[in-house]
C-alpha cells in the first residue's frame, strides 16, 4: 500500500524483564487521523514510545515512509519526520514558552511549512505567554504548547500520546478541535481513554488490550456496537 | 577598615577561583547527572601543562590558553572513552573517576617529580595596590576579572543561546528533548568539554592564588563540591554564589575566628543541605530516575544455578550436599587465611592484618552501599572513630582493657552513626554522597585540629590490647586476633543480611516507594542499616589501632572514605563476600606493586588502571565472576539431582494437562 505512511509489523517491547506489547501489528494510512483505544496500563504508551525509540522493540520492525526505524535512536526518529506529543505533556519548566517551540524548529523553509508564526496563529494563546517559563502555563496551555513544540519540528506523523489526560471538559473540547483542525495538514495517531474525544475526530479506531490490537474498526462502527465497547473499553 | 577590604577581596577572588572549578561541575552534574570526580584533577594536571608551555614560549596568555585546551582534550578523551558507556551507572562513574585521578595524579608525579607546578605570574600582576592602609596584589583583581568574564559568557551561553536552551531541555528531560530531534549524546560531550575546558583555562589563573600541587586533584575536588552542592546542581548563577559564600566565610573565618575556620564550609554545606536540600539556586531533580545499578545487579542474580532448582522439598541428602556446596567457599578462605597467617614472615602478615581490617570495614559499608543503595563517601568517619576511641581510651584514661574498649567502640560509633544518619537519611543519591562526605571531612579537621585531645598530626600512640591476663603480643598474634574478629563480624554480617532484615533493605534499593506502599518503615530500616554499618566500621577502626598502635587524622581524610567505597564497586556489592574480595585485591595492589624494581611510587597507577579495565571489562565487579564459576560448579556438582527434579517438574506440567 502506497499510502501507508506507518507501519507496525509484530513488535515485542517489554520493560526489563515484563512483556508489555505481544506482537503488535497496525497501520497508520496517510492523511488519516487513527486513534489507539485502550484501558489503563494495556499497552498504549508503551506502543508510542516503541514507535518515537525511547523503549525500542526487542523485535518485530517499524517501517516509516519505507524506513525501517525500530532501533534507531530517537533523535534520528525524530528526524525522520515524527512528531511526538508524550504523555504528561513534558514541558521543559526552565524553558520560556518561546524557547520550548523553538528548541525542535526545522524544516521551515517549506512553503507551508509550521513556522513561529504560524503556531502562534494557530494557538494564539501561546504568543500571549510567549515570555512565561513551561511550568506556568495553566494544563490546555501546556498541552497546546506540547502540540506547538511538536509541529515545529514539521513532522509528517504526529503521535499525541492521551493529550485530554487531567484536562477540564471544555478544554478537551478544544483540544478535540485543535486535532480535527490538522487533520488535512498531516497524519496524526492518537492514543486516548477519553472514548467520545477519540470518536469524534478520528477516521479509524485500533483497540489494544494486553499488548495487542483486538479489534479495528470505523469509529462509527464502534459507536453502534456496545458489546465491543462494553468488552474491551468498559464504556 | 582596610583590614576589612583587603579581607573582602581576598575572599571574593577564592570566590571566583571556587567558582571556576564548580561551573564545569555543575553543568556535567545538572545535565549528565555525573559527579565527576575528576575534574579537580583535569584542573590539576592543566595547570602543570600550562607552566610548562609557559617554559617553552615564554607568552602567559597563549600558556592559560593551552591550560584550557589539555583540560578540554582531557575532557573530550574521558567523555567519548569512557563516562559515554556509565551515563546510568553512578557507582561506575565514581570508580572509574576516581581512577581517573589516580592516574593524573601518578602520571603528574611521575613528569615532574612531585614537585608543585610554580604557577607563574605574569610581570604587570605582580603589582600591588596601595588601597588606604593595606596594600592588595593586583592579581586578587585580576582573578574576580577573570572570573566574571568566564561567569558572564556561561551564563549567556546557558541562557541566551540555542544550544544552552537545549543544555537546559537535557536537564529538565532528556527524553522529551531526544524525540524532538536533539542528540543529546552531542549536548553531553559539548557540556562535559566545556567544563573540562574551563577547568583547563582556569588552572592557571587560579593557580595565581594557591599553587597548584599534585594533592590539588583531591583537594580542590572537595571544595568545587561543596559549591555546586550549596550553589545547587545545574545553576550557574547558584555556582557563583555558592563559590563567593565559601570564598568570604573561608577568608573571614580565617581572619577573626582562626580556631574556627577549617569547619566552615564543611557547616555551611551541611546546614544548606539539611534545610534545602537542593541548595541555594538549585531545581529538584528526580534522583530516583531508576538506575542501571539495580539492572545490574539483578541481572547478575540470573542465577545458572540455585537451591530452588532442586526441587521443593529436597531429601535430607540433598539438603546436607547443599549446606557443603554453600559452606566450602567460607571455608577455602578461611582454611587459607589461616595456614598464611602461620606460613608467612613477619612483613607479609601485616600486610595481611591490612586486608582483613579493610575487608571488614568494606563489608560494613556493603550494608548502605550494596544492600540498600546509598552511596556513602564518609564511611572513614566510623573507622577513624573507631580507632581514635581506642586512642583516646588509652592515652587520656589508660583504659585498655580489651572488651571494655570494644563496647566502648560499639557505643561511640552507634551514637555517632545515629546522629550522621538523622541528618543524611532526608538525601538520596549524589547528596547523599556529598553530605556523608562532609561530615567524614568535618571528622578530620577536628583530628587535626584539636590538639589537647587528639594530638593533631602527630596522632595517638595505642598500646597491645590487655584481655585480662598476661600474654606477650608480637604480629602473629594480633593477626589471628583480628582474623577471629573479622570472621565472626563476618558471620554476624552475613546473618543479618540474609534474614528479612537484609531483604527488606534490597528491596529499598529496588523501588522505596513501593516498600512504603507495602507498610514498610523504610527509613527507619535505612537508619538500622547506617548504625549497623557504622558499628562494623569502627570495629574495623578498633583493629586498626591495636595492629599499627597509633591512630592519626589520615584516617578520617578523603581517601580513606574513598578506599572502601571501591571496595565495594569493584568487589561487586550487595554480596558481603564481594567487597571483602575487593579489599584484598586493592590491598594487596598498594602492597605489592611498589615492592616491584622501578615501581615504589607508581602503584596509584596500577590501581587507577584497575579500576579503568574493571569498569570496561567487568560491569557488576569481581562477584558476577565468580558466583558464575561457583554456579558452573553447582551444576556439575548436582548433575544427578538437577536432572531428577527437572524430570519431576515436566511430569507435574503433564498432569496438569
Amino acid at each position: 500500500m502506497d499510502n501507508v505512511l506507518l507501519s507496525v509489523d509484530k513488535i515485542n517491547t517489554y520493560y526489563w524483564t515484563s512483556h508489555v506489547l505481544w506482537d503488535l501489528s497496525l497501520e497508520i494510512p496517510r492523511g488519516k487521523i487513527v486513534a489507539l483505544l485502550g484501558r489503563n496500563g494495556m499497552g498504549k504508551t508503551t506502543l508510542m514510545r516503541s514507535i518515537v525509540g525511547l523503549t525500542p522493540p526487542k523485535d518485530g520492525t517499524i517501517t516509516f515512509k519505507g524506513t525501517t526505524i525500530s532501533g534507531l535512536e530517537p533523535h534520528k526518529i525524530s528526524h525522520l519526520g515524527i512528531g511526538y506529543v508524550p504523555q504528561g505533556r513534558g514541558i521543559f519548566p526552565s524553558l520560556s514558552v518561546k524557547e520550548n517551540l523553538l528548541i525542535g524548529a526545522r524544516g521551515q523553509e517549506k512553503p507551508d511549512a509550521w513556522t513561529l508564526d504560524r503556531v502562534y496563529e494557530f494557538f494564539p494563546i501561546l504568543k500571549e505567554r510567549e515570555g512565561l517559563y513551561g511550568n506556568l502555563l495553566s494544563g490546555g496551555e501546556q498541552q497546546m504548547l506540547a502540540v506547538g513544540r511538536a509541529l515545529m519540528t514539521n513532522p509528517d506523523l504526529l503521535i499525541m500520546d492521551e493529550p485530554s489526560e487531567g484536562l477540564a471538559p471544555m478544554v478537551i473540547k478544544q483540544i478535540g478541535d485543535v486535532i480535527s483542525a490538522l487533520k488535512d495538514k498531516l497524519t496524526v495517531f492518537l492514543a486516548e481513554q477519553n472514548f467520545n474525544m477519540a470518536i469524534g475526530c478520528a477516521d479509524y479506531v485500533y483497540i489494544v488490550s494486553k499488548g495487542s490490537i483486538v479489534h479495528e474498526c470505523e469509529p462509527q462502527a464502534l459507536v453502534e456496537d456496545p458489546e465491543i465497547k462494553q468488552k474491551w473499553l468498559g464504556v | 577598615m582596610g583590614q576589612f577590604l583587603s579581607i573582602l577581596i581576598l575572599g571574593v577572588s577564592s570566590g571566583f577561583v571556587y567558582f571556576l572549578l564548580a561551573s564545569g561541575m555543575t553543568l556535567t552534574m545538572g545535565l549528565l547527572r555525573v559527579v565527576n570526580m575528576s575534574h579537580g584533577a583535569i584542573y590539576m594536571f592543566s595547570g602543570y601543562c600550562g607552566v610548562w608551555f609557559y617554559q617553552l614560549t615564554g607568552s602567559w596568555a597563549l600558556a592559560v590558553l593551552f591550560g584550557g585546551v589539555v583540560g578540554g582534550l582531557l575532557g573530550l578523551i574521558l567523555e567519548t572513552g569512557f563516562l559515554r558507556r556509565l551515563y546510568k551507572t553512578p557507582a561506575n562513574q565514581v570508580l572509574l573517576t576516581i581512577g581517573i585521578i589516580n592516574i593524573l595524579q601518578n602520571v603528574t608525579e611521575w613528569i615532574w617529580d612531585g614537585y608543585g607546578a610554580g604557577i607563574p605570574k605574569p610581570l604587570f600582576l605582580q603589582a600591588t595596590v596601595a588601597i588606604g592602609s593595606v596594600t592588595i596584589p593586583v592579581y586578587r583583581f585580576f582573578i574576580i576579572g577573570f572570573g566574571i568574564v568566564i561567569c558572564a559568557a556561561i551564563w549567556l551561553m546557558q541562557e541566551k543561546t540555542k544550544i544552552g536552551s537545549m543544555v537546559r531541555a537535557g536537564m529538565d528531560n532528556g527524553e522529551i528533548a531526544s524525540t524532538l530531534g536533539i542528540n543529546n549524546r552531542m549536548i553531553f560531550m559539548f557540556v562535559f568539554v566545556l567544563g573540562s575546558f574551563v577547568a583547563g583555562l582556569s588552572s592557571m589563573v587560579g593557580g595565581m592564588q594557591d599553587d597548584i600541587v599534585t594533592m590539588t586533584g583531591w583537594n580542590i575536588l572537595l571544595d568545587s563540591i561543596i559549591v555546586v552542592v550549596v550553589g545547587g546542581t545545574g545553576s550557574i548563577p547558584g555556582a557563583l554564589l555558592g563559590g563567593l559564600l565559601i570564598g568570604l566565610v573561608q577568608a573571614f573565618g580565617n581572619a577573626y575566628i582562626p580556631g574556627l575556620a577549617s569547619y566552615l564550609k564543611y557547616i555551611v554545606l551541611i546546614v544548606v543541605l539539611v534545610i534545602r536540600p537542593e541548595g541555594f539556586m538549585g531545581r529538584k531533580l528526580d534522583v530516583n530516575k531508576a538506575s542501571d545499578d539495580y539492572a545490574n545487579m539483578t541481572a547478575a542474580k540470573a542465577r545458572s544455578f540455585s537451591p530452588l532448582m532442586l526441587g521443593k522439598n529436597p531429601s535430607a541428602a540433598v539438603r546436607a550436599k547443599l549446606r557443603v556446596y554453600n559452606a566450602v567457599p567460607y571455608l577455602f578462605a578461611l582454611v587459607v587465611m589461616v595456614v598464611l597467617g602461620l606460613a608467612v614472615n613477619n612483613s607479609t602478615t601485616r600486610i595481611l592484618c591490612q586486608v582483613l581490617i579493610y575487608a571488614l570495614f568494606a563489608m560494613s559499608l556493603d550494608v548502605v552501599m550494596g544492600y540498600t543503595g546509598n552511596r556513602s563517601f564518609g564511611h572513614a568517619a566510623y573507622f577513624g572513630m573507631g580507632a581514635y576511641t581506642v586512642g583516646i581510651l588509652y592515652q587520656h584514661f589508660g583504659i585498655n582493657n580489651f572488651w571494655l574498649v570494644l563496647v566502648a567502640v560499639i557505643v561511640v560509633c552507634a551514637v555517632l552513626s545515629a546522629l550522621i544518619g538523622y541528618f543524611t537519611l532526608r538525601l538520596s543519591g549524589t547528596n547523599f554522597l556529598l553530605v556523608t562526605m562532609a561530615f567524614g571531612q568535618l571528622l578530620s579537621v577536628i583530628a587535626s585540629n584539636w590538639k589537647t585531645v587528639t594530638k593533631g598530626a602527630d596522632g595517638l600512640q595505642v598500646s597491645n590490647p590487655n584481655f585480662g591476663f598476661e600474654m606477650k603480643w608480637n604480629i602473629t598474634g594480633k593477626y589471628f586476633l583480628v582474623l577471629i574478629i573479622v570472621g565472626l563480624c563476618a558471620f554476624l554480617l552475613y546473618k543479618v543480611m540474609h534474614s528479612s532484615f537484609g531483604h527488606t533493605l534490597e528491596g529499598i534499593r529496588g523501588n522505596e516507594g513501593r516498600m512504603r506502599a507495602l507498610g514498610y518503615n523504610t527509613w527507619q530500616l535505612k537508619y538500622t542499616g547506617i548504625i549497623i554499618a557504622g558499628i562494623f566500621a569502627g570495629i574495623a577502626g578498633l583493629l586498626y589501632a591495636y595492629v599499627y598502635g597509633i591512630v592519626n587524622p589520615e584516617l578520617f581524610n578523603i581517601e580513606s572514605s574513598a578506599l572502601p567505597m571501591l571496595m565495594v564497586i569493584l568487589g561487586g556489592g550487595a554480596t558481603l563476600w564481594g567487597p571483602a574480595l575487593g579489599a584484598a585485591v586493592i590491598m594487596l595492589v598498594k602492597n605489592y606493586v611498589p615492592q616491584i624494581p622501578h615501581m615504589q611510587s607508581r602503584w596509584p597507577l596500577v590501581l587507577g588502571g584497575l579500576y579503568v579495565c574493571c569498569i570496561l571489562f567487568l560491569k557488576g565487579g569481581l562477584a558476577p565472576v565468580l558466583t558464575r564459576f561457583w554456579d558452573w560448579v553447582g551444576t556439575k556438582f548436582f548433575a544427578k539431582e538437577l536432572a531428577s527434579a527437572k524430570s519431576a517438574e515436566t511430569e507435574l506440567v503433564e498432569e496438569g494437562r
